[in-house]
C-alpha cells in the first residue's frame, strides 16, 4: 500500500498553495514565474498520469508497421520512403495529441 | 546615476565613464551624463538598456530616452552583429519602415568591451499574449493588421545588391530547400529524433512551391510579439537580428502562422486581425504578388522552424548551459506543434 498523500496528491497540493496562498501575492516577474511554476507542475501531474501509455505509443506502434524505431522513421522520411503513409500519419497524430494533452491541454480546443 | 538594482551591475555600469565621454564625442557634445539605466527585459540573446540621457550643448542638447543594445552573455550563433543590426535599422528607416530611430554605433570594444549601438526609447507593449487580448491595445484592430501588412511590404521593397547589407546571406539554391536541409542539420545536431516533424520536412520538400521570382529583405521574425504597440496603434517593428535575403513569401507565413496567434486561432493575421486586412495593406504598398499556396506551404515551414527552435531553446536548459524554467516549457511546446504540423500535412494533401 502507497504511503499518503500519494506523489500526485503532494503535487496538487503543491499546485493548490501556489495558486491561493501565493501567485495572489505576486507582481510582475515574479507573477511570470509563478505562472510558469503553475504550468511546469501542471505537465509533471499530468505526464506521470499518463507516462506508462505515452513512453509505449511511438516504440510499439511503429514497430507494429514494420518500422524499427523513431530512427528508423526519421530515415525513411528523408528517403522519401514513407511520407504520405496513413497508418505511420495515424500513429504519429495520436502521439502528438497524447502528449499535446500532457504539455499543453488548452491547444487541444484549438 | 540610479542603477534599478545592485544585481544589475554588468559591463555597462561599471564602465560608465568610457560610455558616457563616448557619447560626448559621438554627439559632439561638450557633456553628457547617464542618469539612470535599467535593464530592459527579453534580452536572451540581446542585453538591453534604457538610458536616460542628457547631453550638454552640441546639435542634440538636451534630455533622450534611449535603448542601448549590445551581446548578452550567451548568444545564438544565428543571429546577426549590433552592428549588422544598427545597418539594417538605418535600411528599413530609409525605406519607410516605423522602427526605433538609430541614433549612434559604437565598433570600438575599448569602451564597453564589445560593439553596441543607441536606439531611440519607444514607449509601447510588444508582449504577444498581451497585445492579442488587451483589446484597449492597438486601436482598430483590422486597422492594425493593414498597417502591418503595409510595413512587411515596406520591408520588402529593400532588394540585393545593397551595399550597406552586403553582410547578408543569399539562401543557396532554392529557399525552401535550404530550409528543410538547415532544419535536418539542426535536428541532427541535437540528437533530436522527431518522426513528426520529419514528417512535416518530408512534406515540404514534395510540395515546395516555385519560388518567389524576387529575392528581397525577409525580416525572418515578423510575428506578434516582436511588434510595439500603444493605446493607439503601431510603433514600431522590432528584432532585426533574424534579416536575410529571402522569398518574401517566407515572411508572410511566419506572421500569419496559426502558431503565433496567442489562443486567437480565429484571427489569422497573428490573432489580431483579418488575413484579407493583412493583404490588403501589403498589396496597397508592395510591388510582388501575394502567392496564396505559396504563403499557405511557409505557414507549414513556420510550425516547424519554430518546432526547431523551441527544441534548441529547451536544449540550452536540459543540456545544463543555461537553467531557466521558461526555456524547459519552451521546449515542452514541441507537442502542439509537432500535433499542428501534423494536422495541416494529412496524407490526402500530399501531391
Amino acid at each position: 500500500m502507497a504511503d499518503k498523500p500519494t506523489a500526485d496528491e503532494l503535487l496538487m497540493e503543491v499546485l493548490r498553495s501556489l495558486k491561493e496562498d501565493i501567485l495572489p501575492g505576486l507582481e510582475g516577474k515574479q507573477r511570470f514565474t509563478g505562472l510558469m511554476m503553475a504550468n511546469a507542475l501542471g505537465i509533471a501531474r499530468r505526464e506521470i498520469a499518463n507516462e506508462a501509455r505515452r513512453s509505449a505509443l511511438l516504440d510499439s506502434g511503429l514497430s507494429g508497421l514494420g518500422i524499427g524505431g523513431p530512427a528508423d522513421a526519421v530515415r525513411g522520411l528523408r528517403q522519401a520512403r514513407l511520407g504520405g503513409r496513413q497508418d505511420l500519419y495515424d500513429l504519429l497524430l495520436e502521439d502528438a495529441e497524447l502528449r499535446t494533452a500532457i504539455a499543453s491541454p488548452q491547444a487541444m480546443k484549438e | 546615476m540610479v542603477v534599478s538594482s545592485a544585481e544589475n551591475k554588468s559591463s555597462l555600469t561599471e564602465r560608465l565613464a568610457e560610455l558616457e565621454l563616448w557619447l560626448q564625442e559621438a554627439t559632439g557634445a561638450q557633456g553628457a551624463k547617464v542618469t539612470s539605466a535599467a535593464p530592459l527585459s527579453g534580452g536572451a540573446i540581446q542585453e538591453n538598456w534604457r538610458l536616460s540621457l542628457t547631453l550638454d550643448g552640441g546639435p542634440q542638447s538636451g534630455s533622450h530616452e534611449v535603448v542601448l543594445r549590445t551581446d548578452a552573455a550567451s548568444s545564438v550563433d544565428v543571429s546577426l552583429s549590433r552592428v549588422q543590426e544598427f545597418a539594417l535599422l538605418q535600411a528599413a528607416r530609409e525605406a519607410g519602415v516605423t522602427v526605433p530611430e538609430p541614433l549612434w554605433l559604437c565598433e570600438d570594444r575599448k569602451v564597453l568591451g564589445k560593439p553596441f549601438y543607441v536606439m531611440r526609447f519607444l514607449p509601447g507593449v510588444a508582449l504577444g499574449p498581451k497585445v492579442v487580448k488587451d483589446q484597449s491595445l492597438g486601436g482598430d484592430r483590422e486597422a492594425l493588421a493593414e498597417r502591418l501588412g503595409r510595413e512587411m511590404a515596406l520591408i520588402h521593397s529593400i532588394r540585393p545588391p545593397n551595399p550597406s547589407l552586403s553582410f547578408l546571406e543569399k539562401p543557396k539554391g532554392d529557399p525552401a530547400q535550404h530550409a528543410i536541409e538547415s532544419y535536418r542539420e539542426h535536428l541532427d545536431d541535437l540528437g533530436e529524433l522527431r518522426p513528426a516533424v520529419e514528417w512535416g520536412l518530408a512534406w515540404c520538400e514534395r510540395n515546395a512551391p516555385e519560388a518567389s521570382d524576387v529575392l528581397t529583405l525577409v525580416h525572418q521574425d515578423f510575428r506578434t510579439g516582436n511588434y510595439l504597440i500603444d493605446e493607439k496603434g503601431l510603433v514600431a517593428i522590432l528584432d532585426w537580428e533574424f534579416c536575410a535575403w529571402g522569398d518574401p513569401m517566407s515572411d508572410l507565413g511566419w506572421f500569419l502562422a496559426e502558431c503565433w496567434r496567442f489562443g486567437r486561432p480565429d484571427l489569422e493575421a497573428g490573432g489580431i486581425g483579418s488575413r484579407d486586412a493583412f493583404y490588403r495593406g501589403y498589396r496597397a504598398a508592395a510591388d510582388i504578388q501575394i502567392n496564396e499556396e505559396a504563403v499557405a506551404y511557409w505557414e507549414v515551414m513556420a510550425h516547424i522552424r519554430w518546432a526547431v527552435i523551441a527544441l534548441q531553446q529547451g536544449a540550452r536548459h536540459h543540456s545544463g548551459a543555461e537553467s531557466s524554467l521558461e526555456l524547459a516549457l519552451t521546449g515542452r511546446l514541441i507537442a502542439p506543434l509537432e500535433r499542428s504540423i501534423l494536422v495541416m500535412t494529412p496524407p490526402e494533401r500530399w501531391s
